[in-house]
């Protein structure tokens, strides 16, 4: 009889259907049922999942499709950016995250130096003017490991920009990134507790985890 | 230029080029198209939003910071896209009845049909999976993508993507035995 403990684990179990599993552990298979029809289980779902393939678009496709992403790129560049922020989500997450981003502006603007705390729109001109896009690349903090980035980026990721650009507020390539990084450390983490309060505010915690 | 490696075409992109963009465009479309048609399982939607992805990748390019490869970073975009649009979170789905799976496979274009049909169950199955899961189970079982690159993209760590892939396939399991309902 085998032990529990000696089960394939669910981590195991797709090495084994990668062909992954150590030789030792794919001989446990061969004797427990138990692991043997889970391992047949896997297999049978991905045999299915492998019958499918993406059918290929025609040939002038490709072109069409680049020659459109180029004129989206092109009318993209030209658009004015910040036109105001008249736009407010009707939803608890939308409304949280675009209070993220209002939030993350203001931070910005009552930087050392900077204007004081004005209000959100004005905040937005000031910032977009104060930090303009050629931020040397070595100043730049890294954000990949920052809390409280990827609090905002968890948020920022809820925001409907179709809706976003048909209210007249587009705030630009990577520029809540760029805001971001010119946050000290200590604005960063206080940053991570509004948001969190407004998080709580929303009762939707745990749609962003 | 053509020669040029993807982070050195993001540089001339940030650098103004845009002719650079293009060419990552060029290079990289079809891997965005595949993924955004296996969310959306038409060629349409899929079109639409691979542009949308290229268009976002475009705004977003100067977060690029080179610890990944573009492609990493180019399917995160695209996966966050592709999550994002609710409205096509699930494929339209039909009540297929499980007899016309059976019995007919007596020439090659009944086949033909059939694997069809079979495709389309699994699509719709896959469609009802949880948002995890059902990207996991696209980046490695189409994608082909290995477990690290998978949880590079999706943030996680590799063991809780292998744990979402398992999870994946013995949920499409069950939802197959239902009949893609």
């Amino acid at each position: 009889m085998t032990s529990r403990a000696n089960h394939l684990s669910e981590a195991e179990l797709v090495d084994l259907l990668d062909g992954t599993l150590d030789a030792s552990r794919r001989q446990h298979v061969d004797g427990c049922e138990q692991c043997a029809a889970q391992a047949a289980d896997v297999v049978s779902s991905a045999e299915a999942v492998n019958e499918d393939d993406v059918p290929e678009p025609p040939p002038f496709f490709w072109t069409q499709f680049s020659a459109r992403v180029s004129d989206a790129v092109a009318n993209d560049a030209a658009k004015p950016r910040i036109a105001g922020l008249t736009w407010v989500r009707a939803s608890s997450m939308g409304a949280v995250a675009s209070m993220a981003v209002v939030i993350l502006w203001m931070f910005v603007a009552r930087s050392p130096g900077e204007t004081p705390m004005a209000p959100a729109s004005t905040a937005v001109q000031t910032a977009s003017v104060a930090h303009p896009d050629g931020v040397a690349a070595e100043d730049m903090p890294d954000l990949d490991s920052d809390e409280a980035w990827a609090l905002v980026r968890s948020l920022a990721a809820d925001l409907d920009e179709d809706q976003m650009d048909a209210e007249g507020v587009s705030p630009g390539a990577g520029a809540a990134e760029r805001l971001t990084q010119q946050l000290s450390d200590a604005e960063r983490v206080e940053l991570a507790r509004l948001l969190q309060e407004q998080l709580r505010l929303a009762g939707a915690s745990e749609s962003v985890s | 230029m053509t020669a040029a490696t993807d982070a050195e075409l993001v540089a001339h992109c940030l650098a103004g080029e845009t002719a650079a963009f293009d060419l990552l465009v060029e290079r990289h479309r079809r891997q965005v198209y595949q993924v955004c048609y296996r969310f959306t399982g038409n060629h349409e939607d899929a079109s639409d939003l691979a542009q949308d992805v290229f268009l976002r990748a475009y705004r977003a390019l100067r977060t690029f910071k080179g610890h990944s490869a573009f492609s990493t970073w180019l399917y995160r975009v695209a996966v966050n896209v592709c999550l994002n649009r609710k409205a096509i979170k699930r494929l339209p789905t039909e009540p297929i009845d499980r007899r016309e799976f059976t019995d007919r496979s007596h020439d090659a274009a009944d086949r033909q049909v059939i694997r069809k049909e079979s495709a389309a169950v699994v699509r719709a199955a896959i469609s009802r999976l949880p948002e995890k899961q059902r990207a996991t189970m696209i980046l490695r079982m189409y994608q082909e993508l290995p477990h690290e690159e998978i949880a590079s993209i999706l943030g996680s760590s590799v063991g809780a993507v292998k744990a979402n892939f398992f999870h994946a396939l013995a949920n499409l399991k069950k939802l197959l035995r239902e009949g893609g309902r």
